[in-house]
């Protein structure tokens, strides 16, 4: 358990912060960015696999290909519309203790079987934002959608399919040589989580409803043929950001965001028997350059978990609900990089260094646990034309929890930018 | 401002949730009474027998009996539905000696609910032959 949290409390943020390039942050400031008309399209592939996993929950090991393709462009001065799609095929190999999809959102109230096994996936993801500026003000709204589904083949055979759609507004105004930018989002997440056993002799193992630490509903766990779980929810979030409208110079900003998954059980008449309550605080600063930046980040997560009594009732009716599950996480990055530009070659290297001390307890049990992370990027690109260059991005980020816990990640990419 | 955000948001998206105040445990008082009415001076569970337990009907989380003391006893619980069952000895102030058994509340659709901070809960005994 407690290398489970560990290691995906650190990964998500840390992936989404390094594969955002800052020069090529989407937003209102994009407007103020010369070069802005784009498309680029890419393949993907990401490698893991150890004898033992460190993470039972993420499994031994992945394989996965993606594909991206993503544009920007300008309709006029003022105008400029950008959009991407992406598409995810792999297996997450040896998966135990984890039936769900997205643990690191739903943790630690998600289901189990208490076989495990190799878990198939498959995500499809499309994103759009248009943005404006009217004088000294800008302005623009945003949408993403994301749809996941995760399946086993043998039994027991979790089918889960994840809806995510975030819709957002910000507006902004400039002033002097920066741009000030204040950004709000909507989220509505749902997931249903299915458990099913074909053996004509029925289910070879049992399926959990996690309450963390070892905790469960006994009332709904067992070795059923099927098994239903629905996780709902919904959450905001803000952000403001502070940036140089010419590319170069300082940048700043700060971000919370919050969302609420209520578990429900369609088998017990759509019973609501917990809720997590996620909150995100986000604060970061910088430095940019023409071909590099420093950027310094803060981050910490507040988690409450709150499990529902349910009466004795076959209507299974709930008489409240109890806070159980907190779990506090702070982490702290730093992200570097530097291009080097040559007569048609580009190369760009991103070095990072975290750390992330967590505790949790739900009032019977507790823990707490530091770590450590390091990362290197590296971006090659190569000018065939003026208006057409293709890229190879190979990464590795390496992770240490305890004193003898690691595993590396890999990945590698090659696209064409046009 | 990050609370009255907070607040907001609860109640956007759980107008349907109803968190239980206080502690998450309940102080719970068993009071037994035999059927003729007769003060117990103590009741003695043997807690290692498997049907003797106080039971969470949710997370079968189950706790040990404690001895009644003048046919009383209080434990502290996850606050829940709990099913109490168990078979045990009790001696009278005459002197006599029982054995007794509780199953008022031995089945999920008989469960007691224990959500408040401290509740009472009267258990009436069946005196076996």
């Amino acid at each position: 358990m407690r290398f489970v949290l560990v290691i995906l409390l650190f990964l998500v943020p840390l992936r989404s912060f390094t594969q955002e390039k800052l020069s090529n942050a989407p937003g209102q400031t994009l407007l103020y960015y010369k070069n802005c008309n784009f498309t680029r399209v890419e393949i993907r592939g990401q490698f893991r696999e150890q004898d033992k996993a460190s993470v039972p929950v993420e499994g031994t090991g992945l394989r996965q290909g993606e594909f991206n393709a993503w544009a920007r462009h300008s309709l006029d001065s003022l105008k400029r519309v950008e959009g991407g799609v992406s598409y995810h095929r792999g297996v997450k190999l040896g998966v135990k203790m984890n039936s769900s999809s997205d643990w690191l959102l739903l943790q630690p109230y998600v289901v189990i079987d208490s076989v495990g096994g190799d878990l198939q996936r498959e995500q499809y993801s499309f994103w759009a934002r248009y943005s404006a500026r009217t004088g000294r003000f800008f302005w623009s709204v945003h949408a993403s959608f994301r749809a996941l589904h995760e399946y086993r083949e043998v039994d027991p055979r979790p089918r889960n399919i994840t809806s995510d759609l975030v819709l957002g507004a910000s507006a902004g105004v400039v002033a002097g040589e920066y741009a000030l930018s204040l950004e709000a989002a909507y989220r509505k997440y749902h997931q249903s989580c299915s458990v099913q056993f074909m053996d004509p002799s029925g289910s070879n193992a049992t399926v959990v409803q996690s309450l963390g630490f070892g905790r469960y509903f006994t009332r709904f766990s067992g070795a059923k043929k099927s098994t239903d779980t629905r996780f709902q929810g919904s959450g905001y979030s803000i952000q403001g950001r502070l940036e140089p409208t010419s590319g170069q110079g300082w940048l700043a900003g700060a971000g919370y965001n919050a969302i609420y998954l209520v578990r429900h059980l369609p088998d017990f008449n759509e019973v609501p028997v917990s809720t997590v309550l996620r909150e995100e605080a986000t604060l970061f600063g910088g430095k940019k350059w023409a071909h590099s930046y420093v950027v310094a980040g803060l981050n910490g997560v507040f988690k409450r978990g709150y499990e529902n009594v349910i009466d004795q009732s076959s209507a299974f009716l709930s008489l409240g609900a109890l806070q159980m599950y907190r779990q506090y996480s702070v982490r702290a990055s730093v992200v570097g990089y530097n291009e080097w530009a040559f007569k048609k070659v580009n190369l760009g290297l991103q070095p990072m260094l975290a750390a992330c001390y967590t505790a949790a307890g739900d009032g019977i049990s507790a823990m707490d646990f530091m770590a450590w992370q390091a990362g290197l990027n590296l971006e090659i690109s190569y000018r065939l034309s003026r208006k057409l260059s293709i890229y190879a991005a190979p990464r590795a980020q390496f992770t240490l929890f305890g004193k003898n816990n690691w595993f590396i990640d890999t990945m590698a990419t090659i696209g064409i930018e046009f | 401002m990050r609370k009255i955000l907070g607040i907001i948001l609860i109640l956007l998206t759980t107008s349907c949730m109803k968190v239980i105040p206080g502690d998450v445990t309940c102080r719970v008082t068993l009071q037994a009474q035999l059927p003729s009415g007769e003060n117990i001076v103590a009741l003695q569970v043997d807690n290692s027998l498997p049907g003797n337990l106080i039971k969470n009907i949710n997370t079968g989380e189950t706790y040990p009996i404690p001895v009644f003391v003048n046919g009383q006893c209080e434990m502290d619980v996850l606050k829940g539905v709990y099913i109490i069952a168990f078979d045990g000895m009790a001696a009278l102030s005459s002197g006599k000696g029982y054995k007794v058994r509780c199953t008022e509340h031995a089945t999920i659709l008989t469960a007691v609910s224990l959500v408040e901070n401290s509740e009472n809960v009267t258990l009436k005994l069946q005196v076996m032959q």
